[in-house]
C-alpha cells in the first residue's frame, strides 16, 4: 500500500511502485521529513528506515565529495534475497532522497529505468523553495514523527511544501 | 463443509478483496475440490501478490494436485516474502524429496525442525530423509499431508491473518480419501501432450457454437467482483466437470484449427481465466488455467517494453522452449490467446496458427460481448 | 565496441533494420555492451530485454516447459529479439521490415560466446 504525506508526490510515486514492483519505497526529505512510501505497515519500521536513510545519504555525500568532488547520485547494494536501491533527487532549490527496496521480482535495470521516470516528474511536481536544508537537520526526529502521523494517519496531510499545516488552516 | 463453502463465497463476493479467501481456498482443497481451490488461490495471489499465505495456499493445492513443480515455486516465494515460514519449509522438505534433490530437502526440514523442534510430523519427515532406503518414499508420501497441510504453520508466522490460523485448525480427519490416495501416487507435472511431437488434436474437432457450462466457470464467477452474492456459493458446490471437452464446450473453439497437429490454443480473458481452449497434459489432465496463467506474465511484460521503447501495440511474443514453441498475442478485450506447438513444428507454422486462432478468438468474444 | 562481445555484437550490428544490439545481465538489466544508434536508449533497452527473456524463461519453467532458447517480440515499431546464455541476455532490436530468420539464425550463432 502506498500511501503519502504530501499530495504532490503521490503522482509521481505510485507508477514507479508499481511498474518496478519494489517492496518497499520511502521519499524523504534529508531533514526527516517522509514525504511518502510504499509498503511500510508500521510507522516504528518507516521510522528507523527513514533515520538510516538520511544517514547513509548524508555519509554518501560527504564520501562523494570527498573522493571525487562529488557526491554519489544512486547507490546500489545487492544482498542475498533482497536489493537496495537509493538516490539523490535535487529539484528547484532542495533535494529529496529515494529508497527503495526489491527482490527478483524486479531488477536493477528496470527500477534505475523507471527511477529516471520518477526523476522527472518529481522535479516537475516538486515545489520551489529558496532555502536548501542542511543535509541531518536539527529537529530531524520532530520532523520526521510530524511527517509520520501524517502517513499513519494520526495527523492531516503535510501542506503543498511537505510542512504540517498552520494552526488557522 | 458445503455450508461453510457458500458462506465463505458469499463473503468473497461481498468484499472480492478480503482475506477470506484463503479460508475457501482451504475448505474447497480440504474437500478435495482442487480445480476451484485452485482458481480460488490464483485469484488470491493476484490480489494478494506479497502475502506468504497466497503463496502458501497455492502450494498447497498444487501438491494435492501433483503439480510439485508450481508448488515449489509457491513456497520458494513464500520464503522470499517470509525468509523462515515453517510451512514453506516443511512444504519444500516433502517436494524436493519427492524430485530426488535428498540434500536439499533434509535441509529444509532441519531448518523447520529447529523452528519447530515440537513438531513431530518434521522430526519425522527428517528420519526418513536421513534414513533413505526403500521405504522412505513412500513414508515421505505418508507423511505428505502433515507435512504440507499447513497445520502447524500459522503459530510461527506473526502476518498470518486470523483465516489460516482457522483453516489450519481443522481436524486432520477432515482430508478427504481422495486427496490422500492422490498424494501415494506419482506426480504428475503439466507436461503438454504437444511435447512428444505426436499428431494429435487437442483441442477437440467440434465447435457448434454453443457453451456448456464448464469448471472455468466456477472460477470466472468467482472472480467477478460484482457478481450475485448468493452465486459464488452455488457454482463453488458444483462437482468437477470431466477432463474430457465435450462437444459444443468451449474447449473446442479451436479444434478445426488444430486438429490433426501437435498444438494446444487457451484463450484466457482479461482476468487470467481460462475463458476457451484446452490444454491437456501426457497424463490427460487439462492444464491450460495453471500453464495460461504462469504464461499470461509475459504479457506484462511485452507490453511495458513496447510502451518504453515507443513501438506501439504489439502483436505477438514468440517463445522457443524446451518442450514447446509457444506464442502468445492479444485479443480483443484484454484476453490473450497462447498456442503451444511441438517443438518441431515450423515457426512459420506457428505464427500462422496463432493469426487464425486470434481471428477466431476474436469473432468468437465479439460474439460473445 | 572493443570488448570481449565486440564479435558477437558486430555481426548482428550490420544486419539490415537493426537499430541496436547489446549484451545485458539477465537477473539485473544491466548493460555490459551494446552497439546502438542515437536514438536508441540502450540502458532501457538492456533492462527491456532482459526482464522480458527473465518472464518468458521464469513461466516457461513454472508451467513445465522447460528452458527458453529464443524470444521474439513482433510489435508495430519493430522487433526485440532475445536470446539468454550463462546468465547474460544478447538482445537485438531491430525496425519493422528487418529479417528476423537472419538475425535469429545470427544470434544462435553467437551462443556459445556468451560464456
Amino acid at each position: 500500500m502506498t500511501t503519502v504525506a504530501a499530495g504532490w508526490v503521490e503522482e509521481p510515486l505510485r507508477p514507479f511502485v508499481e511498474e518496478t514492483n519494489v517492496l518497499f519505497a520511502l521519499l524523504l526529505h534529508p531533514s526527516g521529513q517522509v514525504l511518502g512510501q510504499h509498503g511500510f505497515t508500521r510507522a516504528v519500521d518507516v521510522m528507523a528506515a527513514c533515520a538510516l536513510a538520511a544517514g547513509i545519504s548524508a555519509s554518501a555525500g560527504a564520501l562523494g565529495r570527498e573522493l571525487g568532488g562529488a557526491s554519489f547520485g544512486e547507490l546500489h547494494h545487492a544482498g542475498r534475497d533482497r536489493q537496495i536501491f537509493m538516490a539523490d533527487i535535487p529539484t528547484r532549490g532542495d533535494r529529496y532522497v529515494l529508497l527503495a527496496v526489491f527482490d527478483r521480482g524486479s531488477s536493477l535495470g528496470l527500477v534505475q529505468l523507471y527511477f529516471r521516470q520518477f526523476r522527472e516528474r518529481l522535479v516537475a511536481a516538486a515545489p520551489v523553495t529558496s532555502t536548501p536544508a542542511p543535509a541531518l537537520a536539527a529537529d530531524f526526529e520532530g520532523e520526521l514523527d510530524r511527517s509520520l502521523a501524517a502517513l499513519f494517519g494520526r495527523a492531516p496531510r503535510l501542506d503543498v511544501g511537505g510542512r504540517p499545516p498552520s494552526p488557522s488552516t | 463443509m458445503v455450508d461453510e463453502i457458500r458462506r465463505l463465497s458469499e463473503e468473497l463476493a461481498r468484499d472480492p478483496s478480503s482475506p477470506v479467501y484463503l479460508r475457501l481456498g482451504e475448505a474447497l482443497r480440504r474437500r478435495a475440490d482442487l480445480e476451484v481451490a485452485l482458481k480460488v488461490a490464483e485469484r488470491g495471489v493476484q490480489r494478494h501478490a506479497h502475502s506468504p499465505d497466497a503463496h502458501d495456499l497455492l502450494a498447497r493445492i498444487c501438491v494435492d494436485r501433483g503439480v510439485l513443480e508450481r508448488a515449489r515455486a509457491a513456497w520458494e516465494t513464500v520464503l522470499r516474502l517470509m525468509p523462515g515460514h515453517l510451512g514453506a519449509l516443511k512444504g519444500l522438505g516433502y517436494v524436493l524429496f519427492k524430485q530426488g534433490h535428498t540434500a536439499d530437502a533434509e535441509r529444509m526440514l532441519a531448518e523447520a525442525a529447529s523452528r519447530d523442534p515440537a513438531d513431530e510430523s518434521i522430526a519425522t519427515a527428517l528420519a526418513m530423509v536421513r534414513g533413505g532406503g526403500n521405504g522412505a518414499a513412500q513414508a515421505m508420501s505418508d507423511a505428505r499431508v502433515a507435512l504440507t497441510s499447513g497445520g502447524s504453520t500459522s503459530a510461527t508466522t506473526s502476518a498470518r491473518g486470523a483465516e489460516s490460523t482457522a483453516a489450519a485448525s481443522a481436524p486432520p480427519g477432515d482430508t478427504p480419501p481422495r486427496t490422500a490416495r492422490a498424494s501415494s501416487g506419482t506426480p504428475a507435472r503439466a507436461i503438454p501432450a504437444v511435447s512428444n511431437g505426436a499428431a494429435v488434436a487437442t483441442n477437440g474437432a467440434h465447435r457448434d457454437g454453443t457453451h456448456a457450462p464448464a469448471q472455468g466457470d466456477v472460477a470466472a464467477t468467482l472472480r467477478d467482483d460484482d457478481m450475485d452474492e448468493g452465486a459464488a456459493a452455488e457454482m463453488s458446490a458444483q462437482p468437477l466437470a470431466a477432463a474430457e471437452p465435450a462437444p459444443g464446450d468451449a474447449r473446442t473453439l479451436f479444434g478445426d484449427i488444430v486438429a490433426g497437429g501437435a498444438h494446444a490454443v487457451v484463450l484466457l480473458d482479461a482476468d487470467g481465466l481460462v475463458a476457451a481452449g484446452h490444454y491437456p497434459t501426457m497424463d490427460g489432465r487439462d492444464a491450460s488455467q495453471e500453464v495460461g496463467v504462469e504464461l499470461s506474465g509475459v504479457r506484462d511484460e511485452a507490453q511495458r517494453a513496447v510502451q518504453l521503447l515507443g513501438l506501439g501495440a504489439w502483436h505477438f511474443v514468440l517463445c522457443e522452449t524446451e518442450e514447446a514453441a509457444v506464442a502468445l498475442a492479444p485479443a480483443a478485450g484484454g484476453a490473450l490467446l497462447v498456442t503451444l506447438s511441438s517443438r518441431d513444428t515450423p515457426l512459420g507454422f506457428v505464427r500462422r496458427l496463432l493469426e487464425r486462432c486470434r481471428a477466431r478468438a476474436n469473432d468468437w468474444l465479439g460474439a460473445d460481448e | 565496441m572493443r570488448s570481449a562481445f565486440a564479435t558477437v555484437l558486430e555481426p548482428l550490428a550490420r544486419q539490415r533494420g537493426v537499430l541496436g544490439c547489446l549484451v545485458a545481465g539477465e537477473e539485473d538489466g544491466i548493460l555490459v555492451d551494446a552497439f546502438v544508434r542515437d536514438a536508441v536508449d540502450g540502458a532501457a533497452l538492456a533492462a527491456l530485454a532482459a526482464a522480458l527473456h527473465r518472464r518468458a524463461r521464469l513461466a516457461s519453467g513454472a508451467a513445465g516447459l522447460g528452458g527458453v532458447s529464443f524470444v521474439r517480440l513482433d510489435a508495430d515499431g519493430g522487433h526485440l529479439c532475445v536470446l539468454g546464455h550463462n546468465e547474460l541476455v544478447l538482445a537485438v532490436f531491430a525496425q519493422s521490415g528487418a529479417n528476423v530468420g537472419v538475425i535469429r539464425s545470427t544470434m544462435l550463432r553467437s551462443l556459445e560466446a556468451l560464456a
